[in-house]
């Protein structure tokens, strides 16, 4: 099936993702990716602006269909309050399909409400985090969570690290 | 005939009563609204001021070297402005938040928390010539939480405007009637200014001078409003000032 694709392509798109960011808000985003892309840690983040995108992306389906279904994000950095479906019910049905049911999924959101929080660990969230509107400390955050998530944290399956594997191996050849 | 004016007596009380516990769930759903409304002015703020720091920053670094020396202050004071705007934030929160898990009152020993306060202010201020001055055993039912807030806020409040003096006294002392007070001899202020000393962001010194965002008198004013004491203040410019509060000396409120 990888083989079915020049490599470049493959490159291009769906293996080199790393972060799937799903946020409504323009300024919030160019902000995290800025930080990101800053810290040297990340080459590529897909960058999508509602719940429904956000499915879309992960489930290759709609303006995704094309999309190489085989490759997933390193992790999810999802927003709560989302035009079309919101952070929470993005959080649930990647919980509920086992194609994704364990995908680091990392909630950066304003909302500090109580029942945001506990809503979002009963569905497995594996982080919350209320964005600091002092932007150094929102800065800081974003950078810390890139490296943990990318660089200390071993993901679920070795599959993510497998595929870097068999796309990298011809190159080097 | 006397009975008559007994019976429309009582109903003109009954008519009171049921008036008056109108006016009091009027006022207490005010104050949610109220609440309700400084959180979300609070929170929502923190988003577009979040970009505006953000994005100066980016300015800064990525395009400082194009903006010369003009730009750059006129960026440095972007920021320094979403600073102080956080800040303001801050305290609005605080403010909201004041009393939300309700009050808890016990007896409490002001005293040993004004001096502890005081201990904490000479320490953090060594260049200071400050004569600290705290009456023993002034004791009163009081949230011990909110009311170390409250006192620490009018030391706090002391302490900077008497950086004005070379030397300067801050006591704390309970006057004759009960009351309790904090009394300096720093800038004072003008009597006629009063009603606005307590009111959130009112600054009557310009803030350089004497630092402060203007919440914490507001705040003072809500914790012992909370505890259904009253506060005031009395003062002088050049000569100092005298904030008082009272505390009901009963139970819990």
């Amino acid at each position: 099936m990888i083989q079915q694709k020049p490599v470049e392509t493959l490159l291009a798109d769906d293996t080199s993702v790393e972060i799937l960011l799903v946020e409504d808000s323009q300024s919030d985003a160019k902000l995290t990716l800025r930080s990101l892309f800053k810290s040297g840690l990340v080459n590529r983040i897909e960058h999508v602006k509602d719940g429904q995108a956000a499915l879309d992306y992960l489930f290759c389906v709609g303006r995704y269909a094309d999309r190489n279904p085989a490759f997933s994000p390193k992790m999810v950095l999802l927003d709560i309050k989302l035009p079309k479906v919101d952070g929470l019910q993005v959080l649930e049905r990647i919980r509920s399909d086992p194609r994704t049911t364990n995908l680091p999924v990392v909630i950066l959101t304003s909302s500090n409400q109580e029942r945001d929080i506990a809503r979002g660990y009963a569905l497995r969230a594996n982080s919350y985090i209320v964005k600091p509107v002092d932007f150094a400390q929102f800065a800081d955050a974003v950078k810390n969570l890139g490296m943990y998530w990318l660089l200390i944290n071993t993901p679920p399956s070795g599959r993510s690290r497998s595929v870097t594997a068999t796309v990298s191996s011809p190159i080097n050849d | 005939m006397e009975q008559r004016k007994g019976l429309s007596t009582l109903g003109q009380h009954r008519q009171t009563a049921g008036e008056l516990a109108k006016c009091q769930s009027h006022v207490l759903r005010l104050s949610d609204e109220l609440n309700a409304f400084l959180h979300s002015v609070s929170h929502d703020l923190g988003a577009p001021l979040r970009a505006i720091v953000g994005f100066s920053e980016a300015l800064q670094e990525e395009c400082g070297d194009r903006l010369g020396a003009a730009g750059l202050d006129y960026v440095g004071e972007i920021r320094a402005a979403g600073e102080n705007m956080r800040l303001m934030l801050i305290g609005l929160t605080s403010l909201a938040q004041v009393g939300e898990g309700g009050i808890h009152p016990h007896l409490i020993d002001l005293s040993a928390i004004a001096r502890e306060l005081m201990v904490e202010l000479l320490k953090r201020d060594t260049d200071r010539d400050v004569r600290a001055v705290v009456s023993p055993d002034i004791r009163a039912y009081a949230d011990p939480d909110l009311i170390r807030e409250a006192i620490a806020e009018l030391l706090d409040n002391s302490w900077r405007f008497t950086s004005v003096r070379a030397k300067a006294t801050i006591e704390f002392g309970c006057g004759p009637d009960g009351s309790v007070y904090v009394r300096d001899d720093g800038a004072g202020f003008d009597m006629r200014n009063q009603a606005q000393l307590f009111a959130p962001f009112k600054v009557l010194h310009a803030k350089e001078d004497l630092g402060g965002l203007g919440l914490g008198l507001a705040l003072v004013s809500r914790i012992v409003h909370l505890h259904g004491g009253q506060v005031w203040a009395r003062g002088e410019p050049g000569l100092g000032a005298t904030f008082s509060f009272t505390l009901p000396s009963n139970e819990a409120p």
